[in-house]
């Protein structure tokens, strides 16, 4: 395992890719075909020239051919067993939190909402739809708004007017001698 | 082990759900009861593992989504149930065999030298596999003898594949320092 086998020594070529150091902490996911495909053909390339890997793959199968052997009993399941769930069954009766559950499933649950979502939509937002849009402008609204910019703006102050030229003005202007 | 509820006074269970749990009782009963035994240890607390995880079936028979693998979502129940068993006997849940519950005896071999030395093999793996903790046992249980894929097992388990792929490394690697001390212990064979 410490890379030392005839193909880490001997072929260091362009395509070897995969090193004993490389290959073995795969070996056994290889044996249970749980590599991804460009990882199983490396190792698989791997294997054909490294003899030492090939040995330790044998371990890994053999071990789970052991595991197998040691569990190849098949017992049959005890007619107890069916007896005592055909029990249960007739004794049955659900707990509020199965009832609970079970009026909670999509089949149930998908249609309440449903009708939910509508009643709430029709509670919220029906009024304005049955209200009929108006067709006229309202003009006391822009004379409101007129007057509301009109009075806070600099052109309601009048303070401004005595020096504006007019006619009026101009008379008490002049000097009172001539 | 929990049984089930004691009987009242409500609805019957629909005839679906009663078809639905005897059909998974015939089809899955053996494979489920065996799973159990192997990752109990034993048969009473296989056959109670098996009774209260065909009875979780029954009440849970709606969640069950077609198209998926029954036997993965029993496997779960039983693995779920044991994990709990194990909690609540703080660890201790796996007894020696008593003699009259052994497995049945292995079909007789040709060759009797052979047939013993593979018997005490077989022996010295199933005192290894019992010495493995119940998630090493589990892990190992589903990926060799079950051969279910990484993903499956970890559906089963409900961990990550990952997870999977280093606790079935340690629980190999961790088996194989077992045999060896079994091996060492036994001392040479004939």
């Amino acid at each position: 395992m410490k890379g030392n086998c005839a193909r880490d020594s001997l072929d260091k070529g362009p395509n070897a890719d995969m090193t004993c150091h490389d290959c073995r902490p795969l070996l056994m996911d290889y044996a249970h075909h749980e590599l991804d495909d460009a990882q199983d053909a490396l190792v698989h390339e791997h294997l054909q020239t490294c003899t030492e890997c090939r040995a330790a793959l044998q371990a890994e199968v053999d071990l789970t051919d052991s595991i197998r052997y040691a569990y190849s009993e098949e017992l049959e399941m005890p007619q107890s067993i069916v007896a005592g769930v055909r029990q249960a069954v007739r004794g049955y009766s659900p707990s509020f939190s199965e009832r609970v559950r079970t009026a909670l499933r999509p089949a149930f649950l998908a249609p309440a909402a449903a009708i939910a979502l509508i009643l709430a939509g029709a509670l919220r937002y029906g009024p304005m739809l049955l209200t009929p849009p108006s067709s006229q402008l309202s003009s006391s609204y822009f004379v409101r708004q007129h007057v509301a910019q009109t009075l806070g703006s600099p052109s309601s102050d009048r303070s401004w007017a005595a020096y504006v030229l007019t006619s009026e003005n101009a008379k008490s202007s002049q000097p009172s001698g001539q | 082990m929990p049984g089930a509820r004691p009987p009242g006074p409500a609805t019957p269970p629909s005839p679906e759900q009663i078809a639905f749990v005897e059909n998974a009782m015939t089809k899955f009963g053996k494979q489920t009861y065996n799973y159990a035994y192997r990752l109990s240890g034993n048969e009473a607390d296989a056959r109670d593992l098996t009774q209260e995880a065909f009875i979780r079936v029954f009440r849970a028979w709606q969640s069950f989504r077609p198209g998926t693998s029954f036997l993965s979502w029993i496997y779960r129940i039983v693995t779920n149930l044991y994990r709990d068993e194990l909690r609540r006997r703080k660890g201790v849940f796996t007894q020696p065999l008593p003699e009259d519950n052994q497995p049945h005896e292995q079909a007789p071999r040709h060759d009797p030298i052979s047939a013993m030395h593979e018997r005490q093999l077989s022996a010295g793996m199933e005192r290894a596999l019992r010495a493995l903790t119940d998630e090493q046992r589990s892990v190992i249980l589903l990926a060799d003898v079950e051969e279910y894929s990484y993903q499956q097992i970890a559906d089963v388990l409900g961990c990550s594949i990952g997870t999977v792929r280093s606790r079935l490394h340690r629980a190999r690697a961790q088996l194989r320092k077992l045999l060896l001390r079994e091996h060492a212990a036994q001392g040479p064979q004939v």
